[in-house]
């Protein structure tokens, strides 16, 4: 349902970008009717209970057959037909719009409509009443334990309580005592089990037949569905708290053949996941970018956002290829058939020339599979060496993006960079003119200036023209 | 059953109580107070440090602490009686072995051999109480006695025992179901059946034979398979009874901490009179006006380190929202303001008031801010650092405040500090705070006195004939002087030349 076509792994579906503007309108479609409130929390049950499911009988596979074992098999097909028979209900109820979650509806009803499903679900559920309805008695010994039939009497723990119930402070808490169990049966409790199995021996026998009936319940598509549904799922409750907390998603316009680019209050998706939950502002910036320019060369003091901004344009191209929502109030993006990055990496300084290669090998490799749909997002690329190298291996290297007709963003504090022909774009961050010392986080469509942070220092230091002036005096 | 000796309503919970904020009990001399209140017991300490600055903000509550307090003056031995069984029984069941063990068998274990040392201090409690019940006046210990004759009676202590004596049977008998993955669930303590069943039970058609697992009591292995469903068995009850004996040390918690309070007001009250000095029950003035009336009111920590009686004072400031303090240094100044606080403190906790009389409307709590040695250099630093603590204060204040502010803003010059003390003390008084200003900035305090509102009040560290200190506060009007020229003289053996009428610097 994620795709029209196979079973892919939830790390396919992430990372690989679907190169076809259908496509990614067939995943905006599912994620709209999964917003739908309800829709939304039944495939969350959904989930939850088919992971449910898998542990259970991940768990009968690990313990030898038997009553404990199938039982463990019943616990989950009890939970698979409750999930099941709800998502199909919720489907129903609900009316789906989306091509995928359509389909699923129209499967789930027909699976739950056939005579295998419901003589499935009938043998269970009555099974689960009869195990429900054994009860038994215990004398507990040191070394022995007699298992006989259920006598009613009172509950002792409760005449305890009720003796001492005046002592009771504020609310009383249970103190959970925990018990440490191993994962399956010992041999004790398998013996008691039987002896219990000997008091109530038509429902164990019940259970005996319905282990042999029913080896494996799993319906391969529905178990399918689960998976896929984790991708859609896993997004949407990753950006909850950032809707939440009222930052802007959107869906964006996704063309195959406009290249333009425009995104407005675009933000850095894995920033705002961390400075949400702590309570930080995250600013967002406006992105407009026409089909010919095919640079974007930022620029701007450091801390002030350049990094986050690239990295912002990076995810909403990835985001809009795999059909997710993107961080930003509208956008539209042409699709990429991939986002290449080149980040300088400071991680190894005493071996400046290794680096060197190391960095230029990087590049090599990207340029190596870089198409005219592709997209670089550079990040003080060879900033470690010097200056004129620095420049020099830039120009060189954004020529040969350029010639593969690749769309390049580069941060860069080579101001230089940004006046290199027509189809270059400069954007730089908005100096904060009330409070030099703290930046805008603001980027703009303005010529590089190197000289924003040199200033706030000055302020500072009261060393700025007007206050160097006032302190001289004359 | 609950313990209630403080609070008619309720039981003192000492853990929500927050140890006196830092600033009031270096400004107030607490320790000093708790120190005399504990005589090196750190339990007690805690209590007192504790209990002491919670104040109780309601006439009747006042009143019934004061009953209590007054019924622990007359019988000390009974309240150390009391506090002792209270600190034994809590001793006697950290003492019980496997208080950190986990398991559901150890838990309960120890759970019924805890009850059974409560059991003892429960007869040891009706003993006391049938003993002395006699002996009591107040709300507090007389609704105590009766709650101990009436909920731990004769039926009660029985059954208690009863309970304990079952609970340490190696035989237990449940009833249960069957849980996830076909183990025991739901399991259901019972009795002990009767021992004999009928002859139909006996041979009973469901059962038969082979319906017994027994394991060899020689395996290690096999035993510990019986454990862990015992253990499954147990868990439920283990719960029950160890909540049960948790609740009841709760209560002896409890009663250790109110008795611990009260010990702490005869010690105090011991330690006084040891010293020659007079304490009085104050009384809470009802209604929203401004009340505060003392007679040889005196600071009791200065009392306890001098070790004689010392200078009181008399105030009458009914009716007056703010009190300046003026006059001499050395005068006696700061000390009365720390026994009014201290009086404040200790009418709104119930106990003896070091003053002849004493009556005070009640506040909800007491803020100080005194100036710091430090603070009294004229420094850019200082006056920040000073006015982050004033704001810190204002934080705090609520219009039921008392804010008892000495020699605030000394850190800045007189015409600075009145701008800001106007603004300050001002805005606070309209909110309804009463404050009490001991201060030398003259322009401040001369100026109000000159508008004379009725509601404050202009006291002045008197000086004695010859510049002899009296260490007495009188009423009057604020000085331009603080007598430095006396003290200067006397120090330094010549004159401290002209003090002129205003500080201002350019003048």
């Amino acid at each position: 349902m994620a795709e029209q076509r196979g079973r892919p792994e939830l790390r396919d579906l992430v990372l690989r970008g679907l190169g076809d503007a259908d496509a990614v309108a067939y995943r905006h479609e599912v994620f709209r009717d999964l917003e739908a409130p309800g829709l939304g929390v039944a495939a969350e049950r959904f989930s939850a209970g088919m992971a449910a499911v898998h542990g259970h009988l991940a768990r009968a596979a690990r313990m030898p057959a038997g009553l404990e074992a199938t039982r463990w098999r019943l616990e989950a097909a009890a939970g698979y037909l409750d999930a099941v028979a709800a998502f199909a209900a919720a489907l129903d109820a609900a009316a789906p719009v989306s091509r995928g979650l359509g389909g699923v509806r129209d499967a789930l009803l027909a699976y739950l409509g056939s005579p295998g499903y419901v003589a499935f679900d009938a043998a269970t559920a009555q099974l689960l009443a009869g195990l429900a309805g054994v009860s038994y008695d215990l004398r507990i010994g040191e070394d022995r334990i007699t298992v006989s039939r259920h006598r009613e009497a009172p509950d002792y723990g409760a005449e305890i309580q009720a003796t001492f119930a005046r002592f009771g402070r504020a609310e009383a808490r249970p103190v959970p005592v925990n018990v440490f169990l191993t994962e399956t049966m010992n041999e004790v409790e398998a013996a008691i089990l039987a002896r219990i199995a000997r008091l109530h021996p038509a429902v164990f026998a019940a259970l005996a037949t319905w282990g042999r009936d029913h080896a494996s319940f799993l319906h391969e598509g529905v178990d399918a569905l689960a998976g896929e549904l984790a991708f859609y799922l896993g997004y949407l409750g990753l950006i909850a708290p950032l809707r939440a907390a009222g930052l802007p998603f959107c869906y964006p316009e996704v063309s195959g053949t406009n290249q333009d680019v425009r995104a407005d209050g675009l933000f850095d998706l894995a920033l705002a996941l961390r400075r949400v939950p702590a309570g930080e502002p995250v600013i967002g910036n406006d992105l407009d970018i026409a089909s010919g320019d095919r640079r974007l060369v930022l620029t701007g003091p450091s801390q002030a956002g350049k990094t986050t901004f690239a990295r912002a344009i990076g995810q909403l191209h990835h985001l809009a290829a795999i059909g997710c929502p993107v961080p930003a109030a509208a956008a539209r993006v042409p699709l990429v058939d991939a986002v290449h990055t080149h980040f300088d990496r400071p991680e190894n300084p005493a071996d400046l020339a290794g680096r060197l290669e190391a960095d230029l090998r990087r590049f090599q490799a990207i340029l190596e599979s870089l198409t005219g749909e592709g997209l670089l997002i550079m990040n003080d690329s060879f900033a470690s060496t010097t200056l004129e190298d620095a420049l020099a291996l830039n120009r060189s290297l954004l020529d040969a993006v350029a010639r593969r007709g690749a769309r390049c963003v580069a941060v860069t504090f080579l101001g230089e960079l940004a006046a290199a022909g027509a189809a270059t774009v400069s954007m730089a961050c908005v100096p904060n003119t009330a409070d030099p010392i703290h930046p805008t986080f603001r980027l703009e469509r303005r010529p590089p200036d190197g000289l924003v942070r040199a200033r706030a220092i000055a302020d500072l230091h009261r060393l700025g023209y007007a206050a160097v002036r006032e302190r001289v005096g004359g | 059953m609950r313990a209630a000796l403080l609070h008619a309503d309720r039981e003192l919970d000492l853990a929500a109580l927050p140890a006196g904020r830092r600033a009031l009990v270096a400004d107030l001399g607490l320790d000093a107070l708790v120190a005399a209140m504990a005589r090196g017991d750190r339990y007690l300490d805690d209590v007192a440090r504790r209990v002491v600055p919670a104040m109780l903000t309601s006439e009747e509550a006042v009143r019934y602490r004061q009953a209590s307090v007054a019924d622990a003056l007359r019988s000390p031995a009974l309240v150390r009686e009391l506090y002792a069984l209270a600190v034994d029984t809590i001793d006697a069941e950290r003492r019980v072995w496997g208080g950190s063990l986990r398991s559901a068998e150890m838990i309960l274990d120890r759970a019924a051999e805890v009850l059974g040392v409560f059991l003892d201090a429960f007869r040891v409690l009706r003993r006391i109480s049938t003993a002395s019940a006699g002996s009591v006046s107040s709300p507090g210990f007389r609704g105590f006695f009766a709650r101990v004759d009436e909920e731990l009676d004769d039926a009660f202590l029985r059954d208690a025992a009863d309970h304990v004596e079952r609970l340490r049977d190696r035989t237990l008998h449940v009833s249960a179901g069957l849980g996830p993955g076909n183990r025991g669930a739901a399991h259901v303590l019972h009795r002990r059946p009767p021992a004999l069943r009928t002859w139909r039970d006996r041979v009973g058609l469901d059962e038969g034979r082979g319906m017994t697992v027994v394991v060899p009591l020689r395996d290690q292995n096999s035993m510990n398979m019986i454990a862990e469903v015992r253990a499954l068995a147990i868990a439920p009850i283990a719960g029950v009874v160890h909540e049960t004996a948790q609740q009841i040390l709760g209560f002896f918690q409890v009663l250790r901490a109110e008795l611990g309070f009260l010990l702490g007001c005869c010690n105090l009250a011991e330690a006084l009179e040891q010293v020659g000095a007079r304490t009085c029950v104050g009384d809470p003035v009802p209604g929203v006006g401004p009340a505060l009336t003392a007679r040889g009111l005196y600071d009791p920590c200065l009392a306890l380190a001098v070790g004689h009686g010392v200078v009181g004072n008399d105030v009458a400031a009914d009716g007056r929202a703010l009190v300046v303090v003026t006059g001499a240094n050395g005068g006696g100044k700061s000390t009365l303001l720390r026994a009014v606080g201290l009086a404040q403190v200790m009418l709104q906790a119930g106990m003896p008031i070091a003053a002849d009389a004493f009556s005070a409307d009640l506040r909800s709590g007491v803020l100080t801010h005194f100036t710091r040695e430090e603070d009294s250099t004229l420094e850019q630093g200082r006056l920040h650092e000073e006015l982050a603590r004033l704001s810190a204060l204002v934080d705090e204040a609520r219009p039921s405040s008392l804010v008892l502010l000495n020699e605030t803003l000394a850190s800045t010059n007189e015409r600075e500090g009145a701008e800001i003390a106007r603004g300050v003390v001002g805005a606070l008084v309209d909110a309804g705070v009463r404050v009490w200003f001991v201060t030398h900035i003259h322009a401040f305090a001369a100026d109000l006195q000159r508008a004379d509102p009725g509601w404050a009040l202009f006291l002045r560290a008197e000086r004695g004939v010859g510049g002899d200190r009296s260490f007495r506060v009188v009423e009057g009007p604020p000085r331009s002087t603080s007598h430095a020229d006396d003290i200067y003289r006397r120090v330094v053996g010549s004159d401290l030349g002209p003090v002129g009428g205003t500080a201002d610097p350019g003048v």
